[in-house]
């Protein structure tokens, strides 16, 4: 569990490292710089993707304390 | 579960903190790196120099920033600049030390309120870093000093509730903490006097009710006193709180989604599965929870119409999520593969650290490089110096110009500072100052807007202006204009004044 969860975080890592390096952090800028076009804004897919395994990875956790409380 | 307290680490991570202030430092060339620090700076130095606030400010307008400080604006903050200015050869010295002992500070109180609700190793020692790297701390600490120091003192106050929350003394420091907090940053004092009355609820002394009711009510009417004293006109707070539950959030900042850009990406899960694993006992998740979800509940309430400076209020889940966080990254780490450990550590690391850098530098270019000081602005400031005191000026200010908040502090005329990029776009107005607009419909009579409108017409249309003396009527002696822009223009084209001053950048107009 704990490996698939680390393995989430380090895909956020990564992504979050892809936009600092090629996308020269256009979406760190918001909201104190300059404002992303409407579709960066939102729907950026580091955002997306974050909450993805935020959501992924909850849902794996409360799984896995369901079964260990249900068996 | 390791029960060592974690010094080092800490230690390191306030280090880490404080470097990368002096990083923006150094890339900014300055300490000056945001509006506020300049009305900081006079208001502090004013008070060190003569002993009392200032009363320094833009007559008429005093438009996007407050040029200097004065009693009202955050007085414990400017009494602190002013104490450590004594120990320092200038105010840009005590701003500085101010802002790197914030920077030194955040993760040591971050990570003993962690230490205080859960004594783990771990646990402190990922808090104590994450504080260290995450961008919005520094972006509070680079744009709103006085928030982060008024959210340290809420920590303390907090962490004292949860430490020994079977000891009376404890609230002789936790009032005067708060009382401090109130004279700092009153939205922190909103929300310590929550989180605080939520935490002792939930650590439940209840043979203190009657004590803590009393301080709670004390503080209360010692607020509510203070805050008469401030704002003496009934008038003041009512249309100030008016003002403030329907400033539009120009930022927009209000949607879940957005957070995590503010806080970190990574930040977001890591707190999710520190909720969910970090083995906190109900009473623990609870705290947390209130932690969380109030600032959030409050930061969404234009679902039902209003809005309450919702960019304002997602500052205060930082602490919560900061916590959450740690627990979330100390509880993943607990798998036995080294590797594991360390691409996941490092990597959490380098991002976080690559996206406060990034931050930061977009900081820099939004507001602090307009405030810099640049040669030919200098050069209109010497010119004015030599101006006789009892003129007026008129100055436009840009988002990409706010060099025109020195000028208070550096000359002895008054100023008129006016920020036509928010007249010439009427949504923006709007967005920016709901409050004029909601008074222009209402009572249009209302001198401040016939004033507005009448600075508005000199700027815009001076030809007009002068036809109806309006520029003898506000005694405007000087106009400082952008060489090349449409004001510019305007006053060349219908020969207003003279022109007695002339630069790369900048004009001036005698009249």
């Amino acid at each position: 569990m704990k490996k698939k969860l680390a393995f989430g975080i380090i895909l956020v890592c990564v992504v979050t490292l892809f936009e600092a390096i090629f996308g020269h952090g256009l979406n760190f800028a918001y909201p104190y710089g300059k404002v992303p076009s409407a579709w960066m804004l939102r729907a950026p897919w580091s955002t997306s993707i974050t909450w993805l395994v935020a959501v992924v990875g909850s849902f794996l956790l409360l799984l896995d304390h369901w079964n260990n409380t249900h068996t | 579960m390791q029960t060592t307290y974690p010094g080092k680490i800490v230690l390191i991570s306030s280090l880490v903190s404080a470097c990368l202030v002096l990083l923006m430092y150094w890339v900014t060339q300055s300490v000056f790196v945001s509006p506020d620090t300049i009305g900081l700076a006079c208001g502090a130095e004013h008070v060190f120099a003569h002993g009392s606030f200032s009363s320094l400010r833009t007559p008429y307008v005093a438009l996007d920033y407050v040029p200097c400080w004065t009693a009202q604006i955050y007085p414990a903050f400017q009494l602190m600049v002013a104490g450590f200015r004594f120990v320092t050869p200038s105010i840009e010295w005590s701003i500085g030390l101010v802002h790197v002992l914030l920077a030194l500070a955040f993760p040591l109180v971050t990570s003993w309120l962690a230490w205080n609700i859960q004594r783990h190793s771990a646990l402190t020692a990922w808090v104590a870093v994450l504080a260290s790297i995450i961008p919005a701390v520094h972006s509070t600490l680079l744009l709103t000093p006085q928030g982060l120091f008024g959210t340290l003192l809420l920590m303390l106050s907090l962490s004292l509730v949860v430490k020994s929350h079977q000891v009376v003394w404890k609230w002789v420091l936790i009032i005067p903490l708060l009382v401090i907090l109130f004279f700092t940053h009153t939205l922190t004092f909103f929300f310590a006097m929550v989180f605080v009355g939520i935490a002792w609820l939930i650590y439940k002394p209840v043979a203190h009710a009657v004590i803590i009711f009393l301080a709670t009510l004390g503080i209360g009417v010692v607020g509510s006193l203070a805050a008469l004293a401030r704002d003496s006109s009934i008038f003041n707070i009512i249309s100030g709180l008016w003002q403030q539950l329907h400033i539009i959030d120009q930022f927009q900042q209000r949607s879940l989604l957005d957070h995590a850009s503010v806080f970190g990406y990574v930040i977001m899960p890591l707190a999710a599965f520190g909720f969910l694993s970090g083995g906190w006992k109900k009473k623990q998740r609870v705290l947390l929870g209130v932690l969380v979800g109030l600032p959030l509940i409050l930061s969404h309430l234009d679902l039902v119409g209003l809005s309450f400076l919702p960019h304002r209020m997602i500052w205060y889940v930082a602490p919560a999520l900061i916590l959450l966080a740690g627990s979330g990254m100390a509880s993943l780490l607990t798998q036995e593969r080294q590797w594991v450990k360390g691409v996941c550590g490092a990597l959490v690391v380098l991002s976080l650290s690559l996206h406060t850098v990034w931050s930061d530098m977009n900081i820099k270019s939004i507001y602090s490089e307009p405030i810099q000081l640049h040669t030919d602005y200098s050069e209109v400031i010497h010119f004015l110096q030599t101006q006789p005191s009892d003129q007026i000026v008129l100055t436009i200010m840009t988002p990409q110009d706010r060099q025109n908040l020195y000028l208070p502090q550096l000359i002895s005329a008054d100023v008129i500072s006016f920020p036509a990029h928010q007249f010439k776009d009427p949504k923006q107005f709007e967005l920016a100052q709901p409050f004029w607009t909601y008074l222009a419909e209402h009572s249009p009579s209302e001198p401040f807007i016939q004033r507005l409108k009448e600075i508005s017409l000199m700027v815009e249309q001076p030809k007009q202006a002068q036809e109806q003396n309006v520029f003898s009527a506000f005694k405007v002696s000087s106009v400082v204009l952008h060489k090349g822009s449409s004001e510019a223009k305007q006053y060349k084209k219908n020969e207003i004044g003279q022109l007695v001053f002339e630069n790369d950048s900048y004009l001036i107009y005698q009249l």
